[in-house]
């Protein structure tokens, strides 16, 4: 029983520590902010640590985002650092709110017609336009929007 | 969140409702399909339609009222007027099958009772080379593009009023047909002519406005600057399935012919404008 009692402390400390963290380093916790600046920073606190884009990962996404013959996202999608957007869908900003849950982005680019029949956003997965490392790639650029 | 939901029902009613009113007589169709773009776009006539994207887009109708001064398509009209006037190998001309002259836009596409299927202005002029042992012309561009220019430039001003002859349930089936085709998603993006066409025309992919498809049949054949050249409906036809990565089918097809037949009846009450240009 005495050894429970000083075990105690660092967990608070620890928890004390964590919210300062999250508090002054995730912009994503905040909408305003998130609104201001489209690229948060560090998100490693809140993501699951399963997750961990590199940069390569993410510029590889980048580039099949943008290229016409394949993800083509900004045929319908304003994206910030991409020419010429269309207009037919909604920008792709403030991604971590709008998915929380990274996997539900994955299904939407993997075929949006199970979450709305009436989509006319074409099933990159399903009819296999992406391969899924390439999914994987445009969702974690895309997440990082 | 159920404000949000009215608002996609409304939206649901509005724009599809027009476009899948699956068993609608095609007089109800032709109410749908030009009410649904005349609300879309307030205050663009209806026969201005037939400017296709120009109607609606002031920027790029700038530059097609400069390209128009001097019209690319002339230099075709020029040779299709020649290809008109010269005789075939046994002295006959083109007015052999065509007595009331170039100007047959009005009486194209029709239903062909006999034949049981759609006859383009396209399949016309073959059938009346072949014939008089003349060879065909190839369908997309090229010299049926010219003549067809030609006829066209000599039907302006034309009402479209293509008819479905009650008298033979074949040809009601023909527009069905045509319009399935117009409402199926295809290829492997899975998106149908209407998706773009009809629900997001006037919204921007990449940098193009999408054009509505009330006008979509009456300025053809056109001199398109992506072709550097003449293109015939169906050549257009066959680029819109591959942008959606789909097997195109061939021009004059019957799944084509039925789509012109099923669009033009939709374009009823418009003039045929063509040839004419476009970026």
């Amino acid at each position: 029983m005495h050894g429970e009692v000083p075990s105690f402390y660092p967990t608070v400390a620890w928890l004390v520590i964590f919210t300062i963290l999250v508090g002054c380093s995730d912009d994503t916790s905040n909408p305003q902010t998130m609104a201001n600046t489209p690229k948060a920073h560090s998100t490693a606190l809140k993501t699951p640590p399963a997750i961990v884009d590199t940069e390569d990962t993410k510029a590889a996404g980048r580039d099949l985002a943008f290229d016409q013959q394949k993800g083509n996202c900004l045929a319908c999608h304003q994206i910030d650092g991409g020419d010429a957007p269309g207009n037919i869908a909604p920008p792709l900003v403030g991604m971590k709110l709008r998915y929380p849950n990274r996997a539900k982005l994955r299904a939407q680019i993997w075929d949006a017609a199970v979450a709305n029949p009436e989509t006319i956003m074409p099933p990159f997965g399903r009819n296999r336009i992406l391969t899924e490392k390439e999914i994987d790639q445009v969702v974690a650029f895309i997440w990082s929007k | 969140m159920v404000k949000n939901g009215l608002a996609v029902i409304g939206f649901i009613c509005i724009v599809l409702l027009p476009l899948t009113v699956l068993s609608a007589s095609p007089q109800e169709d032709i109410q749908n399909f030009q009410n649904y773009f005349l609300k879309l776009f307030p205050g663009v006539e209806k026969d201005e339609f037939g400017n296709g994207v120009y109607a609606i887009d002031a920027v790029a109708r700038q530059n097609w009222i400069a390209i128009e001064e001097f019209p690319p398509y002339e230099p075709f009209v020029d040779e299709g007027k020649v290809m008109w006037e010269t005789p075939f190998a046994n002295g006959k001309t083109y007015a052999s099958c065509f007595p009331e002259g170039p100007a047959q836009r009005k009486n194209y596409p029709r239903w062909d009772k006999q034949r049981s299927m759609v006859v383009t202005m396209e399949l016309a002029i073959n059938d009346c080379r072949i014939a008089n042992g003349e060879k065909p012309l190839k369908y997309a561009k090229g010299q049926l593009a010219s003549l067809t220019a030609y006829m066209a430039y000599e039907s302006r001003g034309q009402i479209i009023d293509v008819k479905i002859p009650l008298d033979d349930p074949k040809a009601l089936a023909a527009y069905e047909q045509g319009k399935q085709f117009w409402l199926k998603r295809m290829g492997q993006l899975d998106l149908s002519c209407a998706h773009c066409h009809a629900r997001n025309a006037g919204r921007q992919l990449r940098s193009d406005v999408l054009s509505p498809a009330l006008g979509h049949v009456t300025g053809w054949p056109v001199y398109r600057s992506k072709w550097g050249e003449m293109g015939t409906l169906h050549r257009r036809f066959t680029g819109c399935n591959e942008q959606l990565k789909a097997r195109p089918f061939d021009p004059q097809s019957e799944q084509y012919r039925n789509l012109e037949y099923f669009l033009t009846i939709m374009n009823n009450g418009l003039s045929f404008n063509g040839p004419s240009s476009r970026k």
